[in-house]
């Protein structure tokens, strides 16, 4: 799956004109990439809990158990690898379109 | 009939016909010449007289000078052959200098062409600033050329490579050249620019996606509060956000990736031996929610490898950090960590935004006049028009979309306000300048004022406003300028002559 995300995806930081931004500059865009795709996929986490779940939910998450908490993510987000490049193309193309 | 004159020759030919039943041997022991007896015997050897041995010696000596020529011949042949082999090497390698120095030359003409471009948007860019900037519309067009001359930055990198790769001897950043020398300032400058963009689009993204936090229900922001602390606490946030980068990074050429991580880009996430572990797994880890001990030991067992220990803490021998044990200090729940530097790494001298390479008087009156004066740079400017959309339809296309960015602001009060002043402005300016226009005297009195009082009195050049003259040099009826941009530093001319310049009477700015 992870050869088929990177064959299918192109280059993200060259496509973005950045192949030649200094290594600080572009450790800040990666940084700040990264971060904003991590928050996207918890609020597609989020939306994948439903009304009626999110009382059972917030009870795992007070309990003590981390591999009940652990347990729970993997059966919101068994498509990971998916989501991940489906939020990475999302950013990039938006990044590309806005400049 | 028989033959009476059937000579003695023939007989001794017959003789030793009928000698055939003699061994091989015999006949190879035979003496080569017989006395013939009157009654046609064979008799004793006959020995060779002075002359048959002459001829011998000369017939041994042609043989020896027809081998001679021969080998002569083949000499020559072999010389031949080599020589033409020599001169087909020669004019081989003469080509391939032709079309080295043609590519070369090529290349230089790109790059002269390339700077010319950039000159040009920059003082498209500060033109319209004078106007634009003042009513609050940024300039689609300057956005819009921006990006053309940064992608033609990255088409010239890459033709710059590719020579590098066929002439492994020739420098990419030949300080020597100044086309390659304003090139790669320009370049810089462009992808510093552009990086600080797309910093500035995802900081602006990433407050939707703060937006999208705060608008979830009181139960959910609760639940995500809980998860994000979750992820803290185990140091998880980190790994998701190293997970992610290590997407990316999977999506970049390996040198690439190596590269950033080389030069400590992904270290506040990862430590330098785990990143590179991390690369090369090309996001195999990346498929799976792990916690960050499960991630250690998993790259431990996998690589064999040791975890860099913490900034400033000095590990006990044999020792590794606990599981769930954080590299780096966790950043606060929604903010976005920042960069942090190399400990005793000194961080390069960023170029402010906006600012351009100030070359000097000298180096840019040379390059203007070389560039200008060359049939590439007429070449380049007319694909660089067609590129950028000087023709009719593109202008008004430009002129379409500065009237959208027009109308958008035109109801509000200090649009007016500003508008008004402009008008006014522009109307002395017009009548102003068809009074002054074609009188140099009235020019160079102007410009002399302006610099008497210490003033930045706005001139054209070339067409071109947004210029104020710094020096006058007068020798006799030969006046020349030098001459400087109002807006950014990056331009100043000597040696302009004053029917380069028109008057343009808009407004003269203090020093």
């Amino acid at each position: 799956m992870e050869k088929e995300i990177v064959n299918k995806c192109e280059n993200a930081i060259d496509e973005m004109g950045l192949k030649d931004l200094s290594a600080e500059k572009k450790a800040e865009v990666l940084e700040k990439m990264s971060t904003l795709v991590c928050d996207r996929i918890i609020l597609k986490l989020m939306g994948r809990i439903s009304d009626v779940e999110v009382e059972k939910a917030n009870e795992i998450m007070t309990g003590e158990s981390d591999e009940e908490k652990l347990e729970f993510l993997k059966t919101k987000l068994p498509d990971f690898n998916i989501i991940l490049k489906e939020e990475i193309d999302a950013v990039k193309e938006e990044i590309l379109k806005g400049i | 009939m028989e033959n009476k004159n059937k000579p003695e020759t023939w007989e001794i030919e017959e003789v030793i016909g009928s000698e055939d039943s003699k061994s091989d041997k015999e006949k190879l022991d035979m003496p080569e010449t017989f006395e013939i007896n009157d009654d046609g015997t064979i008799g004793e050897k006959k020995e060779k007289t002075f002359e048959e041995k002459e001829e011998n010696v000369e017939e041994k000596e042609s043989n020896a000078s027809v081998e001679e020529t021969k080998e002569t011949e083949e000499t020559k042949e072999t010389e031949e052959t080599k020589e033409a082999e020599e001169r087909r090497k020669k004019i081989e390698k003469e080509e391939k200098e032709v079309k080295e120095i043609e590519l070369f030359n090529q290349l230089m003409a790109d790059i002269d062409s390339f700077v010319e471009m950039a000159s040009i948007v920059e003082a498209n860019k500060n033109k319209k600033e004078s106007v634009w900037v003042r009513l609050g519309i940024k300039s689609k067009k300057s956005n819009n050329d921006e990006k053309l001359i940064t992608e033609r930055a990255a088409e010239i990198s890459t033709e710059l490579e590719e020579f590098k790769k066929k002439y492994s001897d020739f420098d990419i950043n030949d300080k020597e050249n100044k086309a390659i020398e304003d090139f790669n300032k320009i370049k810089e400058t462009l992808i510093e620019k552009r990086g600080e963009d797309v910093i500035e689009k995802i900081e602006k993204m990433s407050n939707g996606s703060e937006k999208e936090k705060q608008d979830l229900s009181p139960e959910k922001q609760d639940l995500l509060k809980k998860l994000e602390t979750f992820f803290f606490q185990k140091g998880g946030i980190q790994i998701y956000t190293g997970l992610v980068i290590i997407a990316i990074l999977a999506l970049s050429p390996r040198e690439n990736a190596l590269d950033i991580i080389t030069n400590g880009a992904i270290k506040s996430f990862l430590p330098l031996e785990w990143a590179h572990a991390a690369i090369a797994v090309e996001g195999a880890v990346a498929g799976s929610i792990m916690t960050y001990g499960a991630l250690k030991n998993y790259l431990i067992n996998k690589f064999k490898i040791e975890p860099t220990p913490e900034p400033g803490k000095t590990p006990e021998p044999g020792e590794k950090p606990e599981p769930g044990e954080t590299p780096e200090p966790k950043p606060e729940p929604g903010k976005t960590p920042e960069p942090k530097p190399e400990q005793g790494e000194k961080p390069e001298p960023k170029p402010e935004p906006g600012e351009t390479p100030e070359p000097t008087l000298e180096d840019a009156d040379e390059s203007f006049t070389r560039v200008v004066g060359s049939s590439e740079y007429q070449e380049a400017l007319k694909r660089y028009q067609e590129e950028v959309g000087f023709d009719e339809e593109k202008k008004a296309e430009e002129k379409k979309e500065e009237g959208e960015s027009f109308d958008r602001v035109v109801g509000t009060s200090e649009y007016q306000e500003a508008f008004d002043k402009y008008q006014e402005e522009v109307e002395e300016v017009e009548e102003e300048g068809k009074k002054d226009k074609g009188e140099d005297s009235k020019l160079l009195k102007f410009i002399k004022e302006g610099l008497e009082k210490g003033e930045k009195r706005e001139i054209k050049y070339k067409g071109e406003s947004g210029w104020y003259v710094t020096k006058i040099d007068e020798k006799d009826d030969d006046i020349k300028f030098s001459i400087k941009k109002i807006n950014g530093n990056d331009a100043e001319y000597s040696n302009v002559s004053i029917n380069q310049l028109d008057l343009l009477l808009r407004n003269s700015r203090k020093k």
